[in-house]
């Protein structure tokens, strides 16, 4: 332990003075952490919000409101399953940030004589302090940006300026349940490459993803509309073990995910095309990866398909400020999942670029000219995200009408938001790829010396 | 009962090795039953051609890499059957590394790398490892460069440091892989000067692969490598003989 306790602060610290490369890195799980804990501790607000507008007497305005202040605690109980999963990957994406260069870095000690627990303990000490800090700046972000809410209502109601703060048990399980993911996903990740003493990560040769996914994925789609046609959605007990199952479904997603990457890039690898080739190649090669990189997307897309028939399905009497709330609820989880998801892309953008220059170091060195390079990464990024949302959006349409009663007209603000969603989700995901065009050329210049 | 390494005067000793690599359709057998002791306080050198197996031995010596049959023996432990953190533990305590890539932890400087193999162990040098330390540091020219990164410094002087660390736990054994496989030739003439100096004066032990005939003609004594068996086993040779014996073993195979 002491080893590890001792060494793990401080190469952190010297890492980021000494190498510009790395602190980029550092910073942006941190980044990641922050973001990833602002929004949780947002979201998570939200429902205490309602939660307790619900619990207090006479909080609400009429009885209208009050007889349907338990939905809006259910509501905000599906909007957190919802965001639940790619705020998780969020955290998870930062502790497995730049995984490779790591392991590179790693060898080395393990050649002098750290054993593998030793080594395995000094990372989730690196990722540990990572996570804390962001949880401490996402904390304050997230009371910084209390005010703004203000300017929003609910239920007729202004939200109020301490309404979304949580109690101290509460954040303290939100921010616990992120720092282990990070711990988990930091050994998980480790495990996965055994850092040989002698450097060469025995990277896995990636396995033939087994059609298993698909049909896994495809019977719980089944089961799950055959069950919502049993299960009352108005009660209670319906409600929640219908967004029980909902979340089980989409979590299922990212089982038929990389499948899907697979069998897109395939046909990829047998062109004459070198930036198809490259793109291909690489999504062969991680497919997870690949799918990793578009996941929150797709399950942003997702929602936005989800959603599409949603304003609609007030009952005839409810007034006109239930479907405004929705709305807004929806547009709300939309932007959260927009950010959340942009910084995704940005980071293992970013972390690709370092966990591949060796590779494109070599290409670079054979004369494979920039533009292609270019070219290769517009593809990892649109081609990944065109299968996720093209998956994606269609499930979402096609398991919302679980929830849709009949619509009396076209759902206008449903498919705009639909279609806001994936246009943002296309120029967020471009634009992370761009913004890494520095690092990428910064790697190409570095003079690097051959044995460091 | 039969003798121990240490009574035989060995640091290091493979018996019966074979090592192969990969499955039945791709088999490359990288060693054939090599049985080869490397003797305390010696410099020894392992000689071959490309690809007859140097650094895969080295590598089973030294526990970084594991036999697909045979003994192998660091001192008088048995380590063919040690898991990977007891092999750790004793790697660090009993062996030295200088591979051809510097292997150096980029972010502390050259002063953090040469304590690094005691901060592993969680202690400080003693007085008298000081003392070891500070001349090493002194004799190997790095006593201006203690506060520099390795990317501060020329391949050579990178170099230099593995081989401070590598000496500096006085291991019973120091592994060197083609250590001077990146430098010129004056500067491989200083670390293999060193490299003599440390087995002759301080009677460090030292294993080191190379195939080039003038790095080997610094070692008291050559043992070579053709084909993944041990083909010779001489002692101090010329260059010119080296050569000779090289060449001679490239035209039969
Ligand atoms: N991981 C591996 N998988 C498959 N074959 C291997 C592996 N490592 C080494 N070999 C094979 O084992 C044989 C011996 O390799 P080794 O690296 O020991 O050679 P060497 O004598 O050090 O050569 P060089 O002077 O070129 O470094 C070679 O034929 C090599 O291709
Ligand atoms: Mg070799």
């Amino acid at each position: 332990m002491s080893v590890a306790v001792s060494l793990a602060p401080r190469l952190a610290i010297e890492r980021i003075r000494a190498t510009k490369g790395a602190g980029v890195l550092d910073a942006m799980a941190v980044l990641a952490f922050t973001v990833s804990s602002w929004l949780a501790l947002t979201v998570a607000g939200g429902t205490w919000m309602f939660f307790q507008r619900w619990q207090a007497e006479g909080a609400l305005p009429d009885s209208q409101q009050t007889g349907l202040a338990i939905t809006y605690v259910a509501l905000a109980c599906f909007a957190c399953a919802l965001l639940v999963i790619p705020i998780l990957g969020l955290g998870g994406g930062a502790a497995r940030l730049g995984a490779r260069g790591r392991v590179r870095r790693l060898a080395s000690l393990r050649l002098i004589g750290m054993t593998s627990g030793e080594v395995v303990r000094m990372s989730v000490i690196e990722t540990l302090v990572q996570a804390v800090a962001g949880a401490v700046l996402g904390s304050a972000v997230f009371v910084v940006s209390l005010p703004l809410w203000q300017l929003l209502s609910f239920q007729m109601l202004p939200i109020g300026f301490g309404e979304l703060l949580l109690p101290w048990w509460l954040w303290l399980a939100v921010i616990g349940a992120l720092l282990l993911l990070a711990v988990a996903s930091t050994v998980l990740g480790l495990r996965r490459v055994t850092i040989s003493p002698l450097g060469i990560a025995r990277d896995h040769t990636p396995r033939r993803l087994k059609t298993w996914r698909l049909v896994v994925v495809v019977a719980l789609v089944v089961a799950f509309l055959v069950y919502a046609q049993f299960t009352n959605i108005a009660s209670f007990i319906g409600l929640v073990t219908t967004v029980v199952f909902l979340a089980l479904v989409i979590g299922s997603i990212n089982l038929v995910g990389p499948w899907l990457m697979q069998l897109v890039a395939r046909p990829g690898a047998r062109t004459s095309n070198v930036a198809r080739l490259l793109a291909a190649r690489r999504i062969l090669d991680d497919p997870r990866g690949a799918w990793r990189n578009v996941a929150s997307l797709a399950f942003l897309g997702f929602i936005a398909g989800f959603v599409v028939t949603m304003p609609a399905t007030g009952e005839g009497g409810t007034d006109t400020f239930f479907v405004h709330d929705i709305q807004t609820g929806v547009a709300i989880t939309l932007a959260v999942g927009l950010i959340l998801a942009a910084t995704a892309t940005l980071m293992t953008q970013a972390s690709q670029v370092f966990d591949r220059a060796a590779e494109s170091i070599a290409l670079d060195r054979m004369g494979v000219p920039a533009t292609v390079h270019l070219s290769v990464r517009r593809r990892l990024v649109v081609v990944p995200l065109a299968v996720a949302l093209g998956t994606s959006v269609p499930l979402g349409l096609l398991l919302s009408t679980v929830a849709a009663v009949q619509l009396d007209s076209f759902p206008v603000v449903g498919v705009s938001l639909l279609a806001g969603t994936v246009i943002l989700g296309f120029l967020l995901s471009l634009g992370a790829a761009e913004a890494c065009r520095p690092l990428q050329a910064g790697i190409l210049t570095e003079q690097r010396r051959r044995n460091d | 009962m039969k003798p121990t390494s240490t009574d035989l005067g060995l640091v290091a000793r493979v018996a019966h090795l074979h090592k192969s690599y990969g499955t039945t359709n791709t088999r490359v057998n990288a060693l054939t039953d090599v049985s080869v002791g490397i003797r305390r306080g010696e410099f020894t050198a392992i000689m071959g051609p490309s690809g007859s197996g140097k650094s895969t031995l080295m590598h089973i010596m030294a526990g970084l890499d594991t036999a697909s049959s045979g003994s192998v023996w660091l001192g008088d432990t048995d380590i063919s059957g040690l898991d990977d953190s007891n092999l750790t533990v004793l790697r660090r305590r009993r062996v030295g590394f200088i591979f051809q890539s510097f292997n150096l932890v980029p972010t502390l400087d050259i002063s953090g790398n040469i304590l690094l193999p005691f901060e592993l162990d969680g202690r400080a040098p003693t007085a008298e490892e000081q003392a070891w330390i500070d001349r090493l540091i002194a004799v190997l020219g790095l006593t201006d460069r203690l506060r520099h990164r390795p990317h501060e410094l020329s391949g050579g002087q990178q170099q230099r440091v593995a081989i401070a660390r590598a000496l500096a736990t006085r291991p019973d054994l120091v592994f060197a892989d083609e250590p001077t496989g990146n430098l010129d030739s004056r500067t491989s003439r200083e670390v293999l000067t060193l490299l003599q100096t440390a087995s002759r004066e301080y009677g460090q032990s030292i294993a080191m692969v190379t195939h080039d005939p003038v790095a080997a003609s610094y070692a008291d004594r050559i043992v070579l490598l053709n084909d993944g068996r041990v083909v010779d086993d001489r002692s101090r040779s010329t260059p010119e003989e080296i050569s000779s014996i090289m060449l001679g073993m490239e035209a039969l195979s």
